[in-house]
């Protein structure tokens, strides 16, 4: 996590639009203390002088001194946005108000108490598989009263996220011929078919059901049973089997789609690309793995795909 | 270029903060603009609020075009035209009123603030008394506390907004209090700007004498100026003249203002070669309130001034009235002094000798009579002044607040010998003529008596209910006041018209009772005392507010900078001065919030680091990545005789620091102290 932290040299201050507008109404009043020799318009004048130099001091300190810091963000598939979790900090003892978090076309607005910090998630539009970088984040306040408006530099985080391939369903699950004609039958039976592998300890995640309760009694400590799915449920998924006429996205979609329902279904399954092979297996890992291959399809790979389009 | 944050909508309790706020202000201005252009505007403010309410769209752009149009016609109709102060304000308060009922987007409510901004500010060209700064300054704080919602996307608490924007305002006013005393005034005219309104409601004093009619400016409580004695002196209440214009032309029984001639600015040269405010019995500063009067008035007998030009006949003219309050300087003595001389002289050429006598009344059979007795075997002019002066004593003359009205075809007789009551206009105009158809020349003069004293003669007021009249006579060549009204009614001189509008509305006038009431009324006691004093104390605010606010110009400025010991009266090296004031101020400001602050340590922290900073004597400190244990061995390899002493103290330190010392912690920090305070490093 790289921290930005807004000093002096990072925070630029301008009037907006209203900021001029109230500039030319104290003009005007000027212009009528000294044609009237009103020295109380004066006095009025000047106080609205010092409120715009005071807002202006206000605009600069509500956001000074503040931090940011970007943490990892998730995987994603296309279509949905990419989120960047980003924490704002405060390490003054003073509340911070109404600082805007722009990026992109996105922005948040966060409210900051003294010394507070709050996490806010960027979230962006994702158009292309592979890997998405952050986009600079910038911070905007017009607190108090919207005469002025600072904005910092860009804050440029470290962090990517990785786009896979948008899931399409074009052409029916594979029915890989070493198991035709088993899945269908197993996947009636398959809970009850899992054989028995052995013991292991407790890990945050095992069924309930698959814990050992008779264990417990005698040596208080939670063991679970592991089974092993030696059901025929296996599917290859591969490159070749695609029909030619889909373009390379369709068939990174569709391959994407089809890792998604293999692993819904708890299936074994082997991902088949032109350059190597991920092997049979199943489990979050695996399944990650293979998405990422399918969305890093072609970045690295001179060999491969040359549409990044 | 830099990214704005969006836009939002405002919310509708803004909104209606903001509907309210702009309510009063067209209330306010009930009293400035014309009713139906305050009306018309109301019924705006009334549409809009409607429209906020019933969430309602607003009116098409057909219907706007022609409400603005119909409210430019209203204001030209009205004014008949663009110019002038009034036109200028109903205009904007149409404006504010339009804009609000238009407007849609935020920058609109922007837009409705600022103007609300530029309109609280204009209405000091109508009122600056401290009255009017206090309510603006809180209207101020209302129009920052609606652009502080408004600008702030997300809801906050009335109270965070209040805070907020009353704090901005309370930082604002010392600068702002800096900005007016130095930033440089300059004289100049805009003449884009609207003018003045020629119809100015400004007070004065008229220039003409008509019986009867002053005796109603007696109930005008309106302020004339305020006198602050600077020399020490204050001369007695009875003899606070002010003078203010002569009046030279009779036309029966009434007098009028002889407008000053080529001759008179000719003699005025003459006179202010002697002007000197160094000398003369009584120096003084008048703040003067607003007024269209051509004549400032100045103590008896003037001696020096800074303002206006001093005609032969001691009055002082201004050529161009003032528009606004304003303060001048001037001394005087009892008697008149040193252009004495060149007045005189003026007065005995025949020209100015055939105006200070003419009449255009004639004396009736009755008073001819009388005008023989008091000149036949007269030493002298003075015997002759002295004769009729007694004459208004030992007759049955009285003294009247409402004087009944008098014979138009013979007003002097029949006041002479007939009603014999009257206002002291009445007998200063029954004494002129009397003077001139004896040919001793004589002339009305038109002024102020006495005054109120505020804080034990502090300062004095001096109202338009002080307004008075007296005679002046030629006598041996000398001008001499005589005050007809002094012996008719003796308590209005003594005591002044204050005291005189007690008695009267107590109906002790000229009652047998005047003196006990007289007592009460000099010399209060218990509730009314502390009322006086608290009366008092209002009276210096708004007295201070004037001369350091509103009477705030050039001179002023030069002189507090003078006492400042700064000499410069060049205006643009006090600009460039006031520029690196400010910025500097604004630095300050800016690198004080910067300064890192010192880190808050703990007890047993700031002990630790005594016993640190002892090793630095002999060159041994500790890194900022050193733990006190790694520390503690360093020191105790460079110091072995003190090894013992220095681990017991880091020892304790880390119980201290790092271990839950619930109980028994004072107890240990105690003896940390003393172990601390206690090591002792020699080589």
């Amino acid at each position: 996590m790289s921290d930005f932290t807004i000093g002096r040299k990072e925070l630029y201050i301008l009037p907006t639009r209203v900021g001029w507008y109230f500039a030319l109404i104290l003009v005007a009043l000027f212009g009528i203390a000294v044609k009237f020799d009103n020295q109380s318009a004066f006095m009025m004048l000047f106080i609205l002088v010092a409120v715009g130099l005071i807002a202006m001091v206000y605009t600069h300190n509500n956001v000074i001194g503040l931090s940011m810091g970007s943490h990892p963000s998730k995987p994603v598939f296309l279509g949905s946005p990419a989120v960047f979790p980003v924490t704002l900090s405060n390490p003054s003892g003073k509340p911070r108000h109404a600082v805007w978090l722009i990026a992109g076309g996105f922005h948040q607005l966060s409210t900051l108490s003294g010394g507070g910090q709050q996490t806010i998630e960027l979230k962006l539009p994702t158009v292309q598989r592979g890997f998405f970088p952050c986009e600079p984040v910038n911070l905007s306040s017009l607190y108090p009263i919207g005469i002025f408006f600072c904005w910092t530099k860009r804050f440029v985080s470290d962090e990517r996220c990785l786009v896979y391939p948008q899931p399409l369903d074009l052409i029916p699950f594979p029915e890989d011929g070493s198991n035709h004609g088993k899945e269908e039958a197993s996947s009636n039976v398959r809970l009850g078919a899992e054989d028995y592998a052995g013991m292991k300890n407790y890990q945050d995640g095992d069924r309930v059901r698959d814990i050992h309760w008779p264990s417990l009694a005698k040596s208080h400590k939670l063991v679970s049973i592991q089974y092993e799915n030696h059901s025929n449920s296996s599917v290859n998924l591969s490159w070749f089997r695609l029909p030619s006429s889909l373009s390379t996205e369709d068939r990174l979609s569709q391959l994407c789609y089809w890792v998604i329902n293999a692993e819904k279904n708890g299936q074994r399954y082997q991902l088949e690309m032109p350059s190597h092979t991920i092997e049979f297996n199943k489990g979050m890992n695996h399944y990650h793995a293979c998405l990422r291959v399918l969305a890093l399809w072609g970045d690295n790979d001179d060999v491969g795909e040359n549409n990044h389009g | 270029m830099p990214s704005q944050p969006p836009t939002h909508e405002a919310r509708r309790s803004t909104l209606l903060q903001l509907a309210g706020l702009i309510g009063v202000a067209v209330l306010v201005h009930f009293q400035i603009a014309n009713l139906s252009i305050a009306l018309f505007a109301l019924a705006i403010f009334t549409l809009k609020t409607t429209i906020i309410f019933g969430k309602l769209s607003i009116p098409p752009r057909l219907i706007m075009m022609m409400l603005t149009i119909a409210s430019l016609g209203m204001v030209i109709y009205v004014y008949g035209g663009w110019n002038g102060q009034r036109a200028g304000i109903s205009f904007l308060i149409l404006l504010v009123a339009l804009k609000f009922l238009e407007s849609q987007s935020l920058r609109d409510y922007y837009i409705v603030c600022l103007l609300l901004y530029f309109l609280g500010a204009s209405s000091f060209l109508f009122n600056s008394s401290i009255v009017n700064i206090v309510i603006v300054i809180f209207y101020t704080v209302a129009i920052t506390s609606i652009l502080f919602q408004i600008s702030n996307p997300a809801k906050t608490s009335l109270k965070n907004t209040l805070t907020t924007s009353t704090s901005m305002i309370a930082k604002a006013l010392p600068l702002a209090i800096i900005l007016f005393f130095f930033f440089p005034r300059i004289q100049s005219d805009f003449g884009f700007l609207p003018s003045f309104d020629k119809s100015s409601n400004a007070s004065s004093l008229s220039d003409s004498l008509v019986a009867g009619e002053m005796a109603s400016s007696a109930f005008n409580n309106e302020l004339a100026f305020r006198v602050e004695f600077t020399g020490g002196v204050i001369p007695e209440r009875s003899q606070m003249y002010w003078r203010a214009k002569t009046m030279t032309i009779e036309s029966n029984f009434q007098w009028s203002v002889a407008e000053p001639e080529p001759d008179d600015f000719a003699f005025a040269t003459k006179i202010r070669q002697s002007n000197n405010l160094g000398t003369g019995q009584w120096h003084y500063q008048i703040l003067h309130e607003k007024s269209n009067d051509k004549y400032l008035p100045y103590l008896d007998y003037i001696n020096g001034s800074n303002k206006g030009r001093t005609l032969p006949d001691y009055s002082v003219y201004l050529a161009r009235p003032e528009t606004g309050p304003f303060s001048y300087e001037g001394s005087s003595t009892a008697t008149s002094s040193a252009p004495e001389n060149i007045v005189a002289s003026l007065a005995t050429t025949n020209k100015n000798r055939g105006r200070l006598l003419a009449l255009q009344s004639k004396p009736s059979a009755k008073l001819q009579l009388l005008l023989r007795q008091w000149g036949d075997g007269a030493t002298d002019d003075a015997e002759v002044v002295e004769r009729v002066y007694q004459y208004f004593e030992n007759n049955p003359f009285m003294y009247s607040l409402l004087p009944p009205s008098l014979d138009e075809s013979e007003p002097l007789n029949d006041f002479i010998f007939n009603t014999r009551e009257g206002y002291c206009e009445h007998y200063a105009s029954a004494f002129t003529i009397i003077m001139r158809m004896l040919g001793i020349q004589s002339r009305v003069v038109v002024g102020y008596q006495g005054g109120t004293s505020v804080n034990d003669n502090q300062f004095i007021e001096v109202r338009y209910s002080d307004a008075h009249a007296w005679s002046e006579v030629l006598v041996n060549g000398q001008w001499q006041r005589v005050d007809p009204t002094a012996t008719i009614s003796p308590e209005r001189i003594k005591y002044g018209m204050d005291a005189l509008i007690e008695l009267w509305d107590a109906g002790l006038l000229g009652s047998n009772n005047t003196g006990r009431a007289l007592a009460n009324l000099l010399n209060p006691t218990g509730l009314s005392k502390m009322f006086r004093g608290l009366q008092d104390s209002w009276k210096n605010a708004g007295y201070q507010w004037n001369k350091w606010v509103v009477n705030y110009d050039f001179n002023t400025q030069r002189q507090l900078l003078e006492k400042l010991g700064v000499e410069h009266r060049n205006s643009v090296v006090m600009l460039v001065l006031l520029m690196a004031v400010g910025t500097l101020t604004l630095l300050l400001l800016y690198f004080w919030q910067l300064v890192p602050r010192t880190i808050k340590r703990s007890e047993s922290q700031a002990q630790y680091l005594r016993f640190v900073k002892k090793f630095k004597r002999f060159k041994l400190e500790k890194e900022a990545s050193e733990t006190p244990k790694e520390f503690a061995c360093r020191a105790a390899l460079s110091f072995p005789e003190h090894a013992t002493k220095i681990n017991d103290i880091t020892q304790t330190y880390y119980r201290l620091r790092y271990n839950d010392l619930a109980e028994g912690h004072d107890a240990t920090f105690d003896n940390f102290k003393v172990l601390v305070k206690n090591f002792k490093l020699t080589r």
